[in-house]
């Protein structure tokens, strides 16, 4: 009978192999996954947790496809551990996750975060849903997987769903399973279950304390104890304090994200009917969600007066600060990247470039070489070499190879956040240069692959990821099938062709504005527009830009990605000067030799070594569904979602007039309303070519701080009548200051000079002159002692000093730059009619 | 007296005594340093970049059974700040105390007995930081570094008061109202509740720490809101971080308002002679908070 048992298991292991909708669970037993029939009856289909919608979507992937994406959707690699502890205890940062997802909001969760509602959860009580109360939910939806995780609220042994995830067979020639799988555990991925909004995941905590949690909140559904601020007493300045930041209060749930929190969006092809109601085929994983507002909700705990709030908090839809969490205290949220024809975007050879490599074994005592313990022959080799990489962030960076860069992202979400990543940071409230993270360190992948399993069990599985981005998931949405699908909502056998939309666009446009916009593209877009070169390619004018190579894929990335200077493209360029891929920064070993010695912009001010200054020619594949535009979000319309919830409407409009000032509410322009229909991003594209067109016609844009902010550092004391400083100072910053100058401020270098200048006038005036040169140098010593001044007479009022001394405010600022919208100015002098011709061309690609 | 008259004298006093070396630390007491133990530390400079990274540290130079064995609160003091730092990375959170405990301040190696403060003078010269009060200092040292008990099942700690006198302009109108200890026949007011729990290091987030948090106090019974208040949330925001070193002794790092403020120590010397034995043998201790990933020399059986 044993023996039956095995020669089964090997036929089945061999049918796996062959087949490519099967795939081997972690635990080595076989199964069909659920997107496949269970047909013969010889075959044992093992009950999954999560037998939803989800996995009927993924029909027509390969099984590692199917592996990636499930990885990409659930996968929190252990990152609640971060957003439940380490964020607000250790960065003073509070996430209020009922507030975002609680259940009876569903509705307007789309309008208020720009979240996307998972099609396999439901709010309790309503028909079907297996959960009848909220009570049962803690306030949350119920969502596939629940019945169990519910159960070990409060209780250890919960078994992660992501133990049962469907690897694929390893790969043979893989030096790490040559032998045997040796992968880390897929219960490191740590799925959880969804929280009923898509990429935010939920895991049961053990240390929650029942009777407390009734005790503070009421029920076990509610939380307002927990998350509501305490009353306050008069004389508290902003003091303003939750419960969210009583670390002994332990919430039911652990929350964690993925990677498709920011990157899974609305498929342009086929939107939703209701935003709030999406189904799987409205879904797509990997293009970003324009209207996602990730920075408020990981700042949604927190007082609206607050620093943190106010600053971290406020960024365009669809926009975050990457480099906000691991701060380089340069204020620049951008756009997340839409992964689109991976597989035709631009690669660069012959770069120099520091990384790991498999190896089956490591020579003696060679300490760039390490095998992790208890395995055979699942080494890594460090050293550097040449290589041909990506270059895929903004300004080029993340360019020592495409699976590094996936795996980094993991980091920068919080996975292996206190194993190896938060010592590396740093701290806001460090001051003293001699003290742990006054400034960062670099983050240390061998030491990250060793200590922390998560990361492990990522690193194993980066080409299934891979493969899911290179999937059909990640292939362009063009305009003409996204309407040819809209009209079959009412005639299911409508038929609407390139030649339907060109003449559709002419009528719009102009006569024969798609033919006229081809030429005005080819003659001043493609060179950076184009991955193929007229030296490959042949000549842009005679080039269809919409070929398709022999697989049927689009030939050309339409974007050359390289990567020019932030002064030439003109742009907001704070995130051209993030700083984080630097030599002894935090992603160091993220960035390749070559990146850093990239020569710098003579044009900028600012501190820009390092490689930095420069934005990358991005991409126009379906360019007609990725407004608003540039690297921010910033050209266009600004967007918004008019929640019913009005607490939970974050729109601040950022128009200024020529000289700065903020332009009355009732005088600026408003912001566009979510759509996410066909219709509705084609007109939010043709708004935004036409503002991109016209950069003289553009209002500027400079996210300001519309009321005082009070910022206490340090400890107080209390008299029971009035706080007062004893530690540390009371900063105010006054309404009107800009959000990017406040963000940028090198406030530890400042305060640093500054002591240096009132103490050793001579250091302080050699070290700026050599800085600055000669007479800059000399000025900025004398107003820092002019400013020390000051400061001792008032400690409190640091902004309003510097506002005195503007040169002080430009010589401390990462970045100087305001004006979010500026820039890009190329087609500027086209005439009115090439200008039409073009945005009816480009909606084509 | 009216209440909080006795502190709003107290402010007026504090901004005339300007620290100009350092927060001093006066009645804080301190520890007498004795020749440090073989623990071996990673080479460091004076500047932040060049501060070992601790995981780091630990691969290279962990501690051993015998080398926490040794350890004395004044070997401690022997130490200066980075050593201690490395020192406290190889710890781990450990167990929850529960009982009476001795806290003992101490500054490190290098800083006279009467201060905390870091190796440069950056902080105490800045705009504010001079405004600390000496007087405000020495009387919330004396008490909330002085003798503790812990109540682990409930998850709560206090200070062991003899006399609250110098307390006394301090509690209001019902001072009758604060619980109360008897030690060895002799009553002591429980008093500056603090809440315990597992949560992050500020110093070292690859594992967790035991958490003396007097931010949220102020729904235990019988606590006067006034002194509350001073510690807490709006007050000093004190928050204690300990790991341990062996069972009934523990390295402690003080915030106030999540800025590094002085080390001390937590000792229970019969926790310590009843263990020591067993310790030093190779006995595996209890992990009540989370111990991180990093392999560790040392056995520890985790309730986490």
């Amino acid at each position: 009978m044993k023996k039956t048992h095995v020669l089964a298991r090997i036929i089945l292991l061999l049918v796996g192999a062959i087949l490519p909708g099967h795939a081997m669970p972690n635990d080595g037993r076989l199964r069909l996954t659920s997107a496949q029939p269970s047909g013969a009856s010889a075959m044992k289909v093992w009950p999954r947790a999560d037998t939803s919608g989800f996995y009927a979507a993924a029909s027509g992937l390969t099984a590692s496809e199917r592996a990636g994406r499930e990885i990409w959707y659930k996968a929190t690699a252990g990152n609640s551990r971060f957003y439940t502890y380490v964020f607000p205890q250790r960065l003073n940062v509070q996430v209020d996750w009922y507030r975002v997802l609680n259940a009876h909001e569903h509705e307007d969760r789309f309008a208020a975060w720009g979240l996307i509602n998972d099609p396999d959860c439901c709010v309790p009580g309503t028909a079907g849903c297996p959960a009848r109360t909220r009570e049962e939910t803690y306030g949350f939806e119920w969502c596939p997987g629940d019945e169990e995780l519910l159960k070990h609220v409060g209780h250890a042994g919960y078994r992660d769903p992501a133990c049962d995830h469907a690897d694929t067979l390893p790969i043979r020639t893989d030096p790490h399973h040559g032998s045997k799988d040796q992968r880390q555990s897929a219960c490191d991925l740590a799925f959880g279950t969804s929280t009923g909004a898509i990429g935010f995941r939920k895991f049961p905590n053990p240390r929650f304390d029942r009777s407390r949690w009734i005790a503070l909140n009421g029920s076990l559904a509610g939380w307002d104890g927990y998350r509501v601020p305490l009353p306050k007493q008069p004389g508290m300045g902003s003091s303003e304090f939750s419960r969210l930041a009583d670390g002994s209060i332990e919430p039911p749930f652990l929350i964690g994200i993925t990677c498709a929190s920011c990157h899974v969006a609305f498929d342009p092809l086929k939107p939703p009917k209701n935003p709030a109601d999406p189904k799987w085929e409205n879904i797509r994983g990997t293009i970003g969600n324009q209207y996602l507002r990730i920075s408020e909700i990981l700042t949604s705990g927190m007082a609206g007066a607050t620093l943190e709030a106010r600053l971290f908090g406020q960024a365009r839809p669809g926009t975050s600060d990457t480099s906000g969490i691991a701060t380089d205290q340069v204020h620049n949220p951008g756009s997340t990247n839409a992964i689109t024809h991976t597989q035709v975007r631009p690669t660069f050879d012959n770069e120099q470039v520091m990384r790991w490599r498999k190896v089956a074994s490591c020579k003696v005592a060679d300490p760039r070489c390490w095998c992790e313990p208890g395995r055979n022959g699942k080494c890594w080799l460090r050293e550097k070499s040449v290589a041909t990489v990506h270059h895929l962030l903004k300004g080029g960076e993340d360019s020592t190879g495409t699976l590094e860069a996936i795996q980094r992202v993991y980091i920068n979400i919080g996975s292996c956040s206190e194993q190896c990543w938060m010592n590396h940071l740093t701290d806001l409230r460090q001051l003293d240069p001699h003290q742990r993270n006054f400034g960062q360190t670099p983050f240390d992948i061998g030491q990250c692959r060793r200590d922390c399993a998560s990361f492990r069990a990522i690193e194993d599985r980066l080409e299934n990821i891979h493969d899911f981005l290179l999937s059909r998931e990640g292939e362009a949405t063009d305009l003409v099938g996204a309407r040819e699908l809209a009209l079959r909502d009412s005639s299911p056998n409508a038929v609407y062709t390139m030649a339907d939309l060109e003449a559709d666009l002419n009528k719009k446009f102009g006569e024969n504005a798609v033919r006229r916009g081809r030429e005005v593209f080819a003659d001043k877009c493609a060179r950076c527009h184009s991955s193929i070169p007229e030296l490959v390619g042949g000549a842009f004018h005679s080039r269809d830009f919409r070929a398709v190579d022999a697989t049927g894929m689009r030939a050309d990335w339409l974007g050359s990605d390289e990567s020019v200077f932030v002064s030439e493209a003109g742009t907001h360029r704070c995130r051209s000067l993030h700083s984080n891929h630097m030599m002894g920064h935090i992603w160091e070993e993220y960035g390749s030799e070559t990146l850093r010695a990239r020569s710098p912009d003579p044009n900028i001010r600012e501190p820009h070594d390092g490689g930095r200054g420069y934005y990358r020619n991005i991409s126009l594949l379906s360019v007609w569904a990725h407004a608003p535009f540039l690297h921010n979000n910033s050209v266009g319309p600004e967007l918004c979602g008019k929640p019913a919830n009005r607490m939970n409407n974050f729109y601040r409009s950022p128009y200024v007039d020529a000289d700065g000032q903020a332009i009355p509410v009732d005088k600026a322009q408003g912001c566009w309303s979510y759509d996410p229909s066909v219709e509705g991003r084609f007109k939010l594209y043709v708004a935004s070519m036409r503002d991109l067109l016209n950069p003289g016609r553009r209002t500027p844009k400079i996210p300001r701080i519309d009321n005082d902010i009070q910022v206490t550092l340090g400890a107080r004391v209390w008299d029971g009548k009035r706080e007062g400083e004893l530690l540390g100072f009371n900063l105010v910053l006054p309404a009107g200051f800009s959000v990017g100058r406040v963000t940028s401020f090198q406030h530890k270098a400042f305060v640093n000079d500054m002591l240096l200048a009132r103490r050793k006038p001579a250091m302080a005036e050699e070290k700026l002159v050599r800085q600055f040169g000669r007479g800059e140098g000399r000025k900025i010593v004398g107003d820092l002692r002019s400013a020390a001044g000051v400061l001792a007479k008032e400690p409190g009022h640091m902004a309003e000093v510097l506002r005195n001394f503007p040169r002080l405010m430009t010589s401390y600022g990462f970045c100087t730059a305001e004006i979010e919208n500026e820039g890009h100015p190329f087609g500027e002098d086209l005439s009115d009619g090439d200008k039409d011709a073009l945005i009816a061309f480009l909606a084509t690609l | 007296m009216k209440a909080g008259t006795g502190i709003r004298i107290g402010i007026r006093a504090a901004k005339t005594v300007i620290v100009c070396a350092g927060v001093t630390l006066g009645a804080c007491g301190s520890l007498h340093g004795s020749s440090p133990s073989a623990i071996r530390f990673a080479s460091y400079g004076g500047y932040y970049a060049s501060k070992p990274d601790f995981a780091r540290v630990e691969h290279e130079f962990p501690l051993t059974s015998a080398h926490l064995a040794e350890l004395t609160p004044e070997m401690l003091a022997a130490y200066d700040q980075e050593q201690i730092d490395q020192i406290y990375a190889r710890l781990t959170a450990g167990v929850i105390p529960d009982g009476l405990f001795d806290a003992q301040p101490f500054s490190p190696n290098g800083i006279p007995d009467d201060q905390i403060t870091t190796e440069t003078r950056i902080i105490s010269e800045l705009p504010g930081f001079a405004n600390a009060s000496t007087n405000r200092f020495k009387l919330l040292c004396r008490y909330l570094w002085g003798r503790k008990v812990f109540q682990g099942d409930v998850r709560l700690a206090f200070t062991r008061v003899d006399d609250l006198t110098p307390l006394d302009h301090l509690l209001g109108s019902h001072p009758a109202a604060i619980p109360t200890i008897t030690i060895e026949g002799r009553e002591q007011w429980l008093m500056f509740p603090a809440r315990l729990y597992c949560g992050q290091s500020l110093l070292d987030s690859r594992r967790e720490s035991i958490i003396v948090d007097y931010s949220f106090s102020d729904d235990i019974p019988g606590y006067p809101e006034l002194l509350d208040q001073l510690v807490g949330r709006h007050g000093l925001q004190v928050r204690d971080e300990i790991r341990m070193i062996r069972p009934g002794f523990y390295l402690g790092r003080v915030y106030l308002g999540k800025i590094f403020f002085l080390n001390f120590t937590l000792y229970d010397r019969n926790l310590d002679q009843r263990h020591s034995l067993g310790f030093s043998g190779g006995e595996s201790t209890r992990q009540d908070c989370w111990p991180g990933e990093q392999v560790r020399p040392i056995g520890f059986r985790s309730e986490n």
